[in-house]
């Protein structure tokens, strides 16, 4: 019997080891679905810290293509690749992240792939609700030109259904005082409507009583959203080629290029006859502040108190158009073409007065030139990766 | 052999017998118990990389700039290039009922079901889900219910065994996930 | 055999059936165990992941919050990174506001687990380690602790870099 005692014992045992063998694979199952599942998480997470550091890279420096090889980051490897790559008619960045990630018997890899832009696009300021931009009336301002803030890609071709108002005014009314051709899109249909110049002009393509989020701006870097200095920080520096700082007429090179800042004293008045105090020009005639032939860029005139009034503002001998964006204090008399916008800081502009004879030039908003002239100052205005880096796609 | 005997022989056999067979039973009811949270992990790590997968592509490809259409507590409906084809799909991820999934013992599990485009495109996940809760963030990481304002999604999820195991307990593993898509918070 | 040695047979047996049960109670016991750290596991790091995206959702710093900056001068300076007076959870609105933060954190099966969250300036090339100086790369590590199903002393760390 008692060997029959044993045979059951070691049948047992048998049996007992069956149980524990299978016991003890599933616990080791258990051990490595949950080290699995950490080693997954874990290369997610590097790899999106290996793309920030990628997208820093390439906010820092556009021109970055080498690759960032072997970072050794939380535990895991990454190594992230640059290589240009044409959309269309546009060059990007294909930037790629590959990880590996080693926990227990297992690896885990995480990958993405993203398109960008570097630098990125510039924006049509916020602040530039119509081709003429106002703080205050404007009524007496526009003269008989033609303003049109329907979307120009250029002088002659449009961009349907993608503009702004004519003119934007934070006063409660507007009284087209000079016969104006005033034209906008509207956003009050499904889709917009473009609405041609025409005198009278349709309510929908003014706006008055226009507000802003942080109240009316009162100094180009607050139009742009820019830190304080900013825009003259790039023309002193001359941080966008052609970028100049000046603070009288006679100082200003042209043509005028990338940021133009013109900075004047409190009551500083340029006008036809008396510039910086200047009367006559060298042939003799009444001196004019002209802007010089093929300007272009962000022309900013101001004045501590914001007072300061270019008036006359004409781009003689030459008509060439100006592309790009004015910030002035006030402005009367423009007597030039402008494709972009114009945004006039004070609400004490000029009233009282007239100025006929300006219907042979145009005003015409385009966003494609906005988005040109603020490019370059947009990346220098602030470090953040998502502003100097445009992101077309990301795929993870 | 002795009376004594044959009843001393019969008392050990039998709590032998009762050993062994006590034995045999903790092994078995262990062995469905493991074997149970086993199958109940490994599905929460395969829901995970799915729902991962394709939450990480929210907004992938999309051009109408509100990939996110609907953003409720049981139910999210948003655009993204899944599959990387080329074309924006519309996904839905839904609850089903309880009631609804009549083939597991357990009351308390219901299918998970995943749209692709259209109605006749629907995978029903019959993972043991018991909870499938979503919460939307927006921009500073406050909760929105808002689609426009969607930035981040968090995903609360508890999976259960279908069969219950031993003292009528379901196996079960609790799992959450923050995702902030990518296309979802980078100006483009 | 002799009665005597049957007798000791039996014993034996006894005994090594009794060993082995009890043997078998502690392996199963250990097995049920496990099962619970390997479900903790689960979750401490589908928390930790969840705090961590969470972190990093939140503005660079408090000096970027609708502002720009250009230099990292103008940045929240080393020795004060952390929440900022009167801040307190849920109401962060920058991620080195979680510098030094812990919660409890309840789930729906295994109870609570402690979360700590701590953030430091880094750079490329420290990937990760602790800079002593402003840069625009900020580190944050989420540690996952104290609960009782995970393995005595056991934590969950995960870990990200974010940049401005």
């Amino acid at each position: 019997m008692g060997s029959q005692a044993m045979i059951l014992l070691v049948g047992t045992l048998a049996v007992v080891a069956l149980f524990v063998s299978g016991l003890t694979k599933a616990g080791n199952d258990m051990v490595d679905n949950s080290s699995l599942a950490y080693g997954e998480n874990m290369a997610k997470e590097i790899n999106t810290a290996a793309m920030d550091i990628a997208m820093r890279t390439l906010a820092d420096s556009t021109t970055w293509r080498a690759p960032l090889s072997n970072l050794q980051l939380s535990g895991g490897s990454a190594t992230v690749t640059f290589k240009d790559t044409l959309l269309g008619a546009d060059t990007a960045v294909v930037v790629r992240s590959i990880v590996t990630f080693i926990s227990g018997i297992d690896t885990s890899y995480a990958a993405t792939q993203a398109i960008v832009k570097s630098p990125a696009d510039g924006f049509v300021p916020p602040v530039v609700h119509g081709t003429m931009t106002s703080f205050g009336p404007i009524d007496d301002i526009i003269s008989d030109m033609t303003i049109d803030g329907r979307n120009w890609k250029d002088p002659t071709t449009l961009s349907p259904q993608a503009g702004i108002f004519a003119v934007s005014t934070s006063e409660a009314t507007y009284i087209n005082t000079q016969n104006a051709p005033l034209g906008a899109t509207t956003y009050t249909t499904n889709p917009a409507t473009d609405i041609a110049p025409t005198f009278p002009e349709d309510p929908l393509v003014v706006e008055t009583n226009a507000t802003w989020p942080n109240g009316p701006p009162s100094t180009p870097d607050a139009a742009l959203g820019y830190p304080e200095g900013t825009l003259k920080n790039i023309a002193i520096n001359k941080l966008i080629p052609g970028s100049q700082y000046v603070t009288k007429y006679a100082d200003l090179v042209f043509p005028l290029r990338g940021v133009t800042y013109i900075e004047v004293a409190n009551g500083t008045w340029w006008r036809k006859g008396n510039v910086d105090g200047v009367t006559l020009d060298p042939t003799g005639k009444p001196m004019e502040p002209r802007i010089g032939p093929k300007p272009e860029g962000i022309l900013v005139f101001h004045s501590p108190a914001t007072d300061a009034l270019w008036e006359t503002m004409q781009a003689k001998p030459v008509k060439d158009p100006f592309k790009g964006l004015i910030i002035a204090d006030k402005m009367f008399h423009v007597h030039l073409d402008i494709l972009g916008g114009i945004v006039m800081l004070s609400p004490n502009t000029v009233q009282g007065r007239t100025c006929n004879g300006n219907n042979g030039h145009w005003m015409k908003f385009s966003s494609e030139i906005l988005e040109k002239v603020t490019q370059a100052s947009t990346h220098t205005s602030d470090a953040s990766w998502k502003t100097r880096v445009k992101v077309l796609s990301w795929y993870e | 052999m002795t009376f004594i005997d044959i009843i001393g022989s019969t008392l050990l056999g039998a709590t032998v017998i009762v050993a062994i067979m006590g034995l045999n039973l903790l092994l078995s009811d262990s062995s469905r118990q493991v074997g149970s949270d086993l199958n109940v992990q490994e599905n929460t790590v395969e829901f995970t990389k799915s729902i991962q997968w394709d939450f990480a592509k929210i907004g992938y490809r999309d051009t109408t700039g509100a990939p996110i259409l609907v953003a409720k507590q049981d139910s999210v409906v948003f655009l993204g290039d899944i599959d990387n084809s080329g074309s924006v799909d519309t996904v839905r991820y839904y609850k089903g009922l309880p009631e609804e999934l009549t083939w597991t013992p357990n009351p308390n599990d219901f299918l998970l079901m995943k749209e692709v485009g259209n109605a006749s495109q629907t995978m029903q996940m019959n993972i043991g889900l018991t909870k499938f809760q979503l919460t939307y963030f927006d921009s500073t990481g406050g909760v929105t219910a808002d689609p426009k304002l969607v930035r981040g999604l968090k995903i609360a999820a508890v999976v259960q065994s279908p069969y219950a195991t031993v003292d009528s307990v379901y196996s079960g593993a609790y799992w959450e996930n923050t995702i902030y898509p990518r296309n979802l918070n980078v100006s483009k | 055999m002799s009665a005597r040695v049957q007798y000791i047979l039996i014993l034996g047996a006894m005994m090594l059936l009794s060993q082995l049960a009890l043997s078998v109670s502690g392996f199963i016991l250990g097995m049920q165990d496990l099962s619970y750290d390997n479900e903790a596991n689960l979750a401490a790091t589908s928390l930790a992941q969840s705090v961590l995206r969470e972190v990093a959702a939140k503005n660079f710093d408090e000096l970027t919050i609708n502002k720009k900056v250009v230099s990292t001068d103008s940045l929240t300076t080393v020795a004060s990174l952390g929440p900022d007076l009167g801040e307190t959870y849920p109401a962060f609105d920058d991620l080195d506001d979680f510098n030094g933060h812990t919660r409890t954190i309840a789930t729906d099966r295994l109870g609570d687990f402690t979360v700590n969250v701590t953030v430091n300036y880094t750079t490329s090339a420290l990937l990760g380690a602790p800079s002593g100086t402003r840069t625009f790369l900020k580190a944050a590590i989420v540690t996952i602790y104290g609960n009782p199903y995970l393995a005595q002393n056991q934590n969950v760390v995960m870990n990200t870099i974010v940049s401005y």
